[in-house]
């Protein structure tokens, strides 16, 4: 049986021969790669393996909990905005689909996507970057090159952070159909996380997600994307003691966090039942939103 | 009502010859899609890891395919992955063996798809398709690939156990056709209406049926009037039929053929969840209808050469459509282009054989000899497990009470109108000479329909006869955390109370909402308690994942040191009506350290 290959339409690849001191991040304008003598600007690499597009799967995993069964789609944008273009051999941002959320942004090593006049572009152009045949030794330079350049130093923001900017984001998070606890997870791996959430429809996995920080904290996520925040409140409690109890992870070394659309109001009762649980169990509940999540991002 | 084809085939047709139901030309007739996984990325990831792990074999069966999927973490069981779920889902019934059924679903998804097929003349076990093999070393992305097996799917095929259909039609194409001759927009019913229940190859019946949804459309109830006697007329309750719909839509929506749109446009005033179509679905029927679309009946009027000729050409072109390198094969595929020009016109060839034909034939044409291995099927691994059921079975036990002790109804306290009413009602039957079961029966089955503002009370009422000051929240009243409350010197107890009318049986979240008011009951105080008091969840019926409710309770006692109690009315008619007729109920000490659920034995 002759197994047909894939056809592979790559004709070029990209890298850098050199590395930058640091990635200064700007809103408005591609990254600038600070070099001892010069500057460049964050270019699009066209990676053998898009890295704005799918996330590294050890990212995806929690060590922690080894048996948990995970969700294995590795896509970074959680409405699938972004895209392979096989003429252009470079990743596409459709804005109809874009929430703006910079995601794929935080993932590329140069800084090449960025926002700009209302909306996520990519930069494909910028000088000093060696543009070579596609080969496997040309693949094997810019993976050494990308590996490198991510443990440099990077700075700057991606967004101004304004109520335009937000209220954007927002508006357009909540016209698509996104999968709250991917789109989560993907943020706690923007943050340098590790994070694995459970595969859609599997009923029987507790909590919607667990994490690792790279210092080590672990934690139970529920994901509440509408009013229901209190039942966020009970399942985590639900969470925690299924993994006291099933997995053997101490209920005070277990850093829940609950994540909200917007912070749930006084009515809801939520952060009286979180006080409640403080008081009566010596567990502390965290409360974010995505938006705050998507700040610490930069 | 007659059923044709197999029951086990994931495509089923249903004919109905109750001719009083017949309001369609060919209403009667529905594709019935199962209601499978429906995730795009869970099934290539699945099908990859089932490859990696029993290509070797010459053939798998359900179980080996249940092992993989258990240890490679993608099925759960009880809370629990890996081989613990496997351990755990294997009971004697096969039907509630979750991870066979787990098999069984992708097996099913997996054989539409052309995936996987039956190793030999029965259903299982099955092997791996060269269309399946490619789908599972694929290096990139495989949605090209997915999207010609998606297009593959047609009606009828030689993969059911038996073959008597004549209806035919090849679903997603037809389902493109009609979104295109219908504004681009259909809702998920004009689905069930339309493409799933008509015969493609007759253009009279394809414009009828399309004709007969633009009348449709512009009033819901019309919708709905007809939805509901396309159901009759499968002899179905609406809701499987619109179950029908879910693969499909997922399918379109995985492949980037539709997306979702709601709009009031089709039935005015409503704003419905509706489907439109994209540039890319457009695209892909204008493709589709350029090509030679070849269904069965015309591949088995040909002679063999042209018919293995029309095997290879359909499996290379569905890849070399995919993005595949067709060029190894290029040579092949020209002579049989050559030997095939009559039927094909120059047309690219709409084909799927592993979706149509039994793959022995496939077998032949492509030069796939089988040789015999020394792998046959694996040794079922989950027999070992069973060694696990025992201590599932322990979770699941019900603690039953006994009513032997001497207990007096407090009537003092049943002093509010639900109180009496309750009381008259059990007068009446008592009066009717019904026997106490027969009561108990009665009155089950009288508060069925029960909605919170009759359940609550009646609750509320049971626990008083029992010898409980128990009151109850008025529906709406927010201040109050717990539905109702024991309320005792020193160790009240929170009751979480879920009336039939919102669930049937108690849900895992009726429990914990109860380990909830149990800690709220802690920190505010309101009512005086001790930590190792119960808190109770009361319903309609027991729960139905009693393992996984039995396992959540011990995890709260584990982790919070909290006992939750769970009753059904049930158990609680019981107590109190012993109580009213024979002056007989339980240990009340029990109710305060209850932890899991209870029966009553009178």
């Amino acid at each position: 049986m002759q197994i047909l290959n894939e056809k592979i339409k790559r004709t070029s690849i990209r890298f850098v021969n050199e590395l930058p001191n640091e990635i200064i991040v700007r809103p408005g304008m591609p990254a600038v790669l600070q070099f001892e003598t010069h500057n460049m600007c964050g270019s699009c690499l066209k990676c053998d393996t898009p890295s704005c597009i799918y996330l590294d799967s050890d990212v995806i995993k929690c060590e922690k909990v080894k048996e948990f069964p995970e969700d294995r789609d590795n896509r970074v944008c959680p409405v699938g905005a972004i895209s392979w273009n096989e003429k252009l051999e470079a990743p596409v941002i459709d804005d109809s689909k874009c929430i703006h959320c910079g995601l794929c942004a935080r993932q590329c090593p140069v800084g090449a996507i960025y926002y700009g006049e209302d909306r996520i572009n990519i930069c494909y152009d910028a000088d000093g970057y060696e543009e070579e045949p596609y080969s496997s030794s040309t693949i094997c330079q810019q993976k050494k090159f990308i590996n490198e350049i991510r443990n440099k130093k990077r700075t700057g923001c991606f967004t101004p952070k304004n109520d335009h900017v937000l209220e954007e984001l927002y508006r357009r998070i909540q016209s698509s159909c996104l999968l709250p606890e991917k789109f989560v997870r993907n943020i706690m791996v923007g943050l340098g996380c590790k994070c694995a959430t459970r595969r859609v429809g599997d009923v029987y996995v507790r909590m919607d997600a667990i994490y690792n920080t790279p210092n080590g904290t672990f934690g139970a996520i529920e994901v509440e994307f509408g009013a229901d925040t209190l039942s966020a409140a009970r399942g985590i409690l639900d969470d925690i003691a299924v993994l006291h109890s099933r997995y053997q992870i101490d209920k005070h070394h277990n850093t829940a966090l609950v994540v909200c659309l917007s912070l749930p109001n006084l009515r809801q009762g939520y952060w009286q039942v979180v006080k409640d649980i403080a008081v009566v169990e010596n567990i502390k509940i965290n409360t974010l939103t995505c938006g705050a999540m998507l700040v610490l991002i930069g | 009502m007659y059923i044709r084809g197999a029951v086990s085939s994931l495509i089923q047709i249903f004919f109905c010859n109750n001719l009083n139901l017949h309001k369609y030309e060919r209403g009667e007739i529905m594709i019935r899609f199962r209601n499978p996984g429906t995730q795009f990325d869970t099934q290539v990831h699945v099908i990859q890891i089932l490859y990696e792990n029993l290509n070797e074999q010459d053939s798998f069966t359900l179980q080996d395919m249940a092992s993989v999927i258990a240890q490679e973490r993608l099925m759960t069981a009880y809370g629990y992955a890996g081989d613990a779920a496997l351990a755990l889902s294997n009971t004697e019934n096969e039907s509630m063996n979750s991870a066979l059924m787990n098999a069984k679903m992708y097996a099913e998804v997996f054989r539409m798809l052309g995936w996987v097929t039956p190793s030999g003349e029965k259903s299982y076990p099955l092997e791996f398709t060269y269309i399946g093999a490619h789908v599972a070393l694929a290096k990139g992305d495989v949605k090209k690939l997915y999207e010609q097996c998606v297009f593959g799917i047609n009606n009828p095929n030689e993969l059911t156990a038996r073959m008597s259909y004549t209806e035919q039609v090849r679903f997603f194409k037809c389902a493109l056709h009609s979104f295109i001759d219908l504004d681009g927009i259909m809702y998920k019913h004009e689905l069930s209406l339309g493409p799933m229940s008509v015969n493609d190859v007759s253009a009279t019946e394809y414009d009828s049926m399309i004709a007969r949804i633009k009348a449709l459309r512009g009033n819901a109830t019309r919708l709905k009037k007809a939805f509901l006697e396309l159901a009759a007329s499968l002899n179905m309750k609406p809701t499987p039929v619109d179950n029908c719909t879910r693969l499909p839509v997922a399918l379109l929506k995985s492949c980037g053929l539709v997306v979702s749109y709601a709009t009031n446009k089709l039935y005015p005033p409503r704003k419905m969840e509706c489907l439109r179509i994209t540039k890319h679905g457009k695209e892909a029927f204008a493709q589709l209808e350029t090509m030679k679309d070849l269904r069965i009946d015309e591949f088995n009027s040909y002679d063999k050469d042209i018919q293995n000729a029309l095997i290879r050409l359909g499996i290379y072109s569905m890849l070399q459509r995919a993005g595949y390198d067709t060029s190894p094969v290029e040579e092949i595929m020209s002579v049989d282009e050559a030997l095939c020009h009559e039927i094909l016109q120059e047309k690219s060839l709409l084909f799927s054989p592993y979706q149509t034909i039994r793959h022995d034939k496939i077998d032949e044409a492509m030069g796939f000899s089988k040789e015999k291995t020394d792998n046959p099927v694996a040794a079922s691994v989950l027999d070992e497990s069973k060694v696990f059921v025992g201590s599932r079975t322990a979770v699941n036990a019900i603690t039953n009470w006994d009513l032997d002790v001497e207990t007096k109804a407090r009537l003092e306290w049943l002093n509010l109108g639900e109180d009496a009413d309750f009381l008259n009602r059990v007068n009446e039957l008592v009066g009717m000479g019904k026997n106490k079961e027969d009561i108990v029966k009665t009155l089950f089955e009288y508060y069925s329909t029960a909605k919170q503002g009759t359940f609550y009370p009646l609750i509320s009422t049971l626990f008083k006869i029992m010898g409980f000051q128990c009151a109850f929240s008025r529906p709406g009243d927010n201040g109050a955390r717990w539905d109702a409350i024991i309320d005792d010197e020193r160790r009240s107890i929170p009751i979480e109370i879920k009336s039939p009318t919102e669930e049937e049986h108690i849900s895992v979240k009726a429990i914990r909402q109860a380990v909830e008011n149990k800690i709220v009951l802690l920190s505010r105080r309101t009512h005086i308690t001790e930590p190792g008091v119960t808190t109770l969840a009361v319903g309609y019926r027991l729960p139905n994942e009693r393992a996984e409710v039995s396992r959540l309770i011990q995890d709260f006692k584990n982790t919070y040191g909290i006992k939750v109690g769970v009753i059904d009315l049930y158990a609680l008619l019981t107590v109190a009506i012993s109580i009213l007729i024979d002056g007989v109920g339980f240990d009340k000490e029990k109710l305060y350290g209850l932890e899991g659920m209870i029966s009553a034995n009178s």
